[in-house]
């Protein structure tokens, strides 16, 4: 934006790198008319920390941990989509007990970051106490990732041939109870206390409505695709793992309190996600199969033949592919990681130039994308 | 302006002032003091209604003490009295602020399945103790490009303007500062100073951020005060007294006549809340309308926490920002009090044997404190109720909007209003001033 | 949205938070962190621990670390010559540190340890006021301190004079040896000599 050109009403706002809102390191340089947004430009890359460099040094195992460190929120899902693709690659098969174990684990994943999802966007918006109820639970989720894998946030758990340790029978009953604990009763809880609240459906509801076809050309996936109507999802549409044995439905937005693709709609998405997901650990847990959890001499030395592959699993923000290509030793050649919070933050630009949007809603539009710098910047 | 011509400036209208002090003192030694307000004048004016002495042992040992001080002992007789107006007043906000944060904090706490402040205290009970040391001996900070003299006064200003509006406001029977006649309006109009000093605070802080909570707070404070005075209009109509004291005092089913001789009449339906079926509405009215006065959740965008870190407040630190704090606490209580006195029956507690204890003429010194203890005790448990009544709204709602807030304002809080006023007006009309019940004893 | 609907799901939503603050001690779910702590589970990711007897120093953890974190140094053989160390049953460790400036606590390096002696224990409270302070020297269990490095030094500068000498022994042997051989040689050639000496007499 060409500083001479500004007008004297107008104002040139930084929300700059440290910001309250914006999940993270972004910036955001907004040009106001009062509290009308005229436009806005993204700058990303304060949390750029050479991953894909990293990992052309270091050989197949020793590149999970930084797989974590994408997006923090989701491990799981980050290292079972590495592992898949590594897997895919070298031809190594997983046995079945690690395939139910990286659903449970997956789908409990997936929970606890709508859970954080949820949480943050209730501050963001203004209200203080649905964050307080969703960190308590997403506490009983890591507590359960502790007890099976030794760390709360950044797992390792999911490697190539299968998984870390095994999960025990008291894991399993833990993963049961807190299903009963948070399935009908908390969750719609949380639905009385802010998703149907007025006020809170008069700050989401018709602001930043995204089109089906603008999100689909921005490459925007997951529950904020899901939540302009689009019927997308990998666990149905591409099957990875055993997801074609489970059955669950896929929520998508329906313009059920505003236009269809509004806050909204995504984060109401998310929130039935959540049921969904509880709904998988659930079959997964009960059919969990007996048998050995990991492939262990395939994943000590993994050496995949000269070639390439992309793969791709549902994360909790979008589709999380890993391009990789090999050169026949046990180093890799190349990988790439595709990020969705990378895709569905660029439409941002867009959407501020689209309608009516003020500070305040720029805010709410940031949180229902629910992105995370981890992944912006890799 | 420079120092040269500040300091003339001043010099100048001090000579002024003591040319003005002099007259009206004249004026006052003569028996003329009507109309004074200045010096010598305002103060006499303002003692003539002080009856706190009467409540409190010592105010007739510190007035003898400085009647002997002053030098012909006729300008100042009851100085002591005034000191200890202020010493009260002062002190009940203080002290009201430090335990109002200590229960925020715990009220939140406990709502958010936690347990809030328990290192410092018992139960983290010097908590806020701790934190206003904190913040006394804090660097004290102000930005390069900040406009110095509006940056330092502005949270004196805000916190002065929350004062004042103290000044009518009774604790008890009788236990007021100052018995203004026109008690309510200067409670409204007064309140108009925190919104100069809260613009005065965001545009002084040089910060982009602080000037967008600066302009949402000018235009959210001076909406919500008139369906604030609205109400207030309604409730002075059907009293016919702008007096606090009146207001409450009506409440208690007292006629204007039998107010010293006999005791209070006043049953629950006596309050003002249920006057007429226009009140109730009109009291959620004022309370959502003082929300918003008070800059509390869910109108808190002047210092919305997730969009401007601090909203006006951001550069400020130590005591000043402190000031500011403890002039938002101050303003919960005065809002629930003045909403305690014009709705909910003030000091009476509804019962009337509760309420007729020390009333009797004949009754000894123990039954009349206690009586007076009785009647603060239930005024401040009302107002206290209230605030705890903010904090609850405020840890449950989200934030709305700055062009949702102003139609909140003008199309449905004001509409509201001005029909309930209209409803109120007509009843009294009609129905010659009973209350809903229609044998309630309301009589101006 | 009209009025009465938002009023009303306001309402639901205080109800919530009242139920909450009516009920606290039942809903609480913090502890008092520093007075009561949590339980730690089994496979707790935190600081390392190591059995000294056990390593072979086979430089597997070290190799595997992602980020480079595990520095091991000392001699092969639990009878070797170097003095002072930590003897284990295989080898002789002058130093084993872990850097937790870097340690990612990923817990790759439990795994490939033939004899399983490293893993990764439930302390994760490690702190200190200074980058100095944050290296652990699994022998000791304590700080890596400098007289800790004074040691490693020596042991370094010991380890090298050491292998200097073996060397030399070695040479002195093989060149006493090689003598050995060529005066044998130089025997035979002579007694050779002599036996044709003795035919060529008769």
């Amino acid at each position: 934006m060409n500083e001479a050109k500004i007008r004297t009403e107008e104002m040139l706002l930084n929300m700059g790198p440290q910001h309250p809102s914006t999940h993270g390191v972004f910036r955001v340089v907004v040009r106001t008319d009062g509290e009308l947004v005229l436009e806005s430009e993204s700058h990303i890359g304060y949390l750029h920390r050479c991953f894909e460099k990293c990992a052309e040094g270091n050989n197949y195992l020793q590149v999970v941990p930084y797989t974590d460190r994408m997006d923090y929120l989701c491990a799981m899902m980050n290292n079972w989509g590495y592992a898949a693709a590594v897997e895919k690659l070298a031809g190594i098969e997983v046995p079945e007990r690690a395939e139910y174990i990286r659903v449970i684990v997956a789908e409990l994943n997936r929970v606890a970051s709508h859970l954080l999802a949820f949480g943050t966007y209730g501050l963001d918006i203004g209200a203080i106490t649905p964050f307080l109820y969703a960190f308590r639970d997403r506490e009983r989720i890591l507590k359960i990732f502790e007890k099976l894998c030794g760390q709360r946030l950044n797992y390792s758990y999911v490697r190539v041939g299968g998984v870390t340790f095994d999960m025990t029978e008291e894991i399993l009953a833990d993963i049961e109870a807190f299903c009963d604990y948070f399935d009908p009763k908390i969750l719609d809880e949380y639905d009385n206390l802010l998703s149907y609240n007025g006020i809170f459906i008069s700050r989401t509801a018709n602001v930043g409505v995204i089109p089906a076809e603008l999100a689909i050309s921005y490459g925007v996936t997951g529950p904020s695709l899901r939540g302009s109507g689009v019927q997308r999802d990998l666990r149905r549409d591409a099957p990875y793992g055993i997801y074609d044995r489970l059955e669950f439905d896929v929520p998508v937005g329906s313009g059920e309190m505003g236009q269809l693709g509004d806050c909204w709609d995504r984060y109401m998405v998310r929130m039935r996600e959540m049921r969904e997901s509880i709904r998988l650990v659930r079959q997964a847990v009960k059919d969990i199969p007996e048998g050995p959890f990991c492939d262990k001499k395939a994943y000590r030395a993994v050496k995949p033949k000269a070639g390439e592959v992309y793969k791709r699993v549902e994360g909790a923000r979008g589709e999380v592919g890993f391009y990789i290509v090999s050169d026949g030793t046990n180093i890799p050649y190349r990988v790439k990681a595709r990020a969705p919070s990378f895709c569905n933050i660029s439409i941002l630009d867009k959407l501020t130039s689209l309608s009516d949007v003020m500070i305040a809603d720029l805010v709410a539009i940031i949180g229902s994308l629910d992105i995370v710098l981890g992944e912006v910047d890799r | 302006m420079n120092l040269f011509s500040f300091t003339t400036f001043f010099a100048q209208t001090g000579k002024d002032l003591g040319k003005y002090a002099g007259d009206i003192a004249g004026k006052w030694n003569s028996g003329d003091y009507e109309g004074g307000l200045f010096f010598a004048g305002f103060i006499k004016w303002l003692l003539s209604t002080t009856e706190v002495n009467s409540a409190i042992p010592f105010a007739g040992t510190v007035n003898g003490l400085m009647t002997s001080l002053s030098a012909d002992g006729s300008i100042f007789p009851e100085l002591g009295a005034l000191l200890i107006t202020i010493g009260v007043v002062f002190g009940f906000v203080n002290v009201f602020a430090i335990g109002a944060v200590w229960s925020e904090r715990k009220v939140s706490a406990h709502m958010q399945c936690r347990l809030g402040p328990m290192e410092v205290g018992p139960h983290g009970l010097l908590q806020t103790v701790a934190d206003g040391l904190k913040l006394l001996t804090k660097e004290d900070i102000i930005p390069r490009l900040a406009d110095k003299p509006l940056f330092a006064l502005a949270p004196a200003i805000v916190f002065a303007g929350v004062l004042m509006r103290f000044v009518p406001l009774p604790f008890g029977d009788k236990l007021i500062a100052s018995d203004l006649d026109l008690g309510l309006f200067f409670v409204a109009a007064v309140g108009a100073v925190e919104v100069l000093g809260v613009i005065m605070a965001g545009w002084a802080s040089n910060n982009k951020w602080s000037l967008f909570g600066t302009i949402r707070t000018a235009t959210q404070m001076v909406s919500y005060e008139i369906p604030i005075g609205i109400a207030f209009v309604t409730v002075i109509l059907c009293c016919g007294s702008f007096s606090l004291m009146e207001i409450v005092n009506q409440q208690g089913g007292m006629l204007e006549e039998f107010k010293t001789t006999n005791p209070c009449q006043g049953w629950i339906w006596h309050w003002h809340l249920f006057r007429n079926p226009f009140m109730p509405i009109l009291a959620i009215v004022y309370f959502i309308a003082s929300l918003a006065e008070c800059k509390r959740a869910p109108f808190d965008l002047p210092e919305a926490e997730s969009e401007l870190v601090s909203g006006f407040h951001t550069e400020y630190t130590g005591m000043r920002f402190a000031l500011f704090f403890l002039a938002e606490y101050a303003a919960m209580y005065l809002v629930a009090a003045v909403a305690v006195v014009i709705f909910l029956g003030g000091w009476w507690s509804g019962i009337y044997y509760l309420d007729v204890v020390g009333m009797g003429e004949e009754d000894g010194f123990l039954v009349k404190t206690a009586g007076v203890l009785i009647k603060v005790g239930v005024f401040l448990s009302k107002a206290f109720a209230l605030v705890f009544v903010q904090m609850w709204i405020r840890w449950t709602l989200p934030r709305i909007r700055l062009d949702q807030m102003m139609y909140v304002c003008w199309k449905v809080l004001l509409p509201i209003s001005l029909l309930c006023f209209v409803g109120s007006c007509l009843w009294e009309l009609v129905s010659g001033g009973a209350s809903v019940f229609g044998f309630g004893i309301v009589v101006k | 949205m009209n009025i009465f609907k938002v009023a009303r799901s306001i309402w639901i939503g205080m109800g919530i938070t009242m139920k909450y603050f009516l009920n606290h001690k039942k809903t609480l779910c913090t502890i008092q962190y520093p007075k009561e702590k949590d339980l730690i589970p089994a496979r707790h990711r935190g600081i390392h621990y190591l059995e000294t007897e056990k390593c072979v120093m086979c430089w597997k953890c070290s190799d595997i670390c992602p980020v480079d974190c595990i520095y091991i140094e000392g001699v092969r053989g639990a009878d070797g010559p170097l003095q002072g160390g930590y003897r284990g049953q295989k080898a002789t460790l002058s130093k084993f540190t872990v850097d937790y400036t870097v340690c990612i606590f990923c817990g790759l390096c439990e795994e490939p340890c033939p004899p399983k002696c490293i893993w990764l224990g439930p302390e994760f409270d490690y702190h200190s006021t200074d980058r100095t302070m944050m290296e652990k020297n699994l022998l000791t269990d304590e700080v890596y301190t400098e007289g800790d490095e004074v040691f490693v030094e020596w042991a370094r500068g010991e380890n090298d004079r050491l292998q200097e000498e073996k060397k030399k022994q070695k040479e002195a042997e093989k060149a006493a040896k090689e003598a050995e051989k060529a005066a044998a040689a130089a025997a035979e050639a002579e007694e050779e000599g002599s036996d044709a000496e003795g035919e060529s007499a008769e």
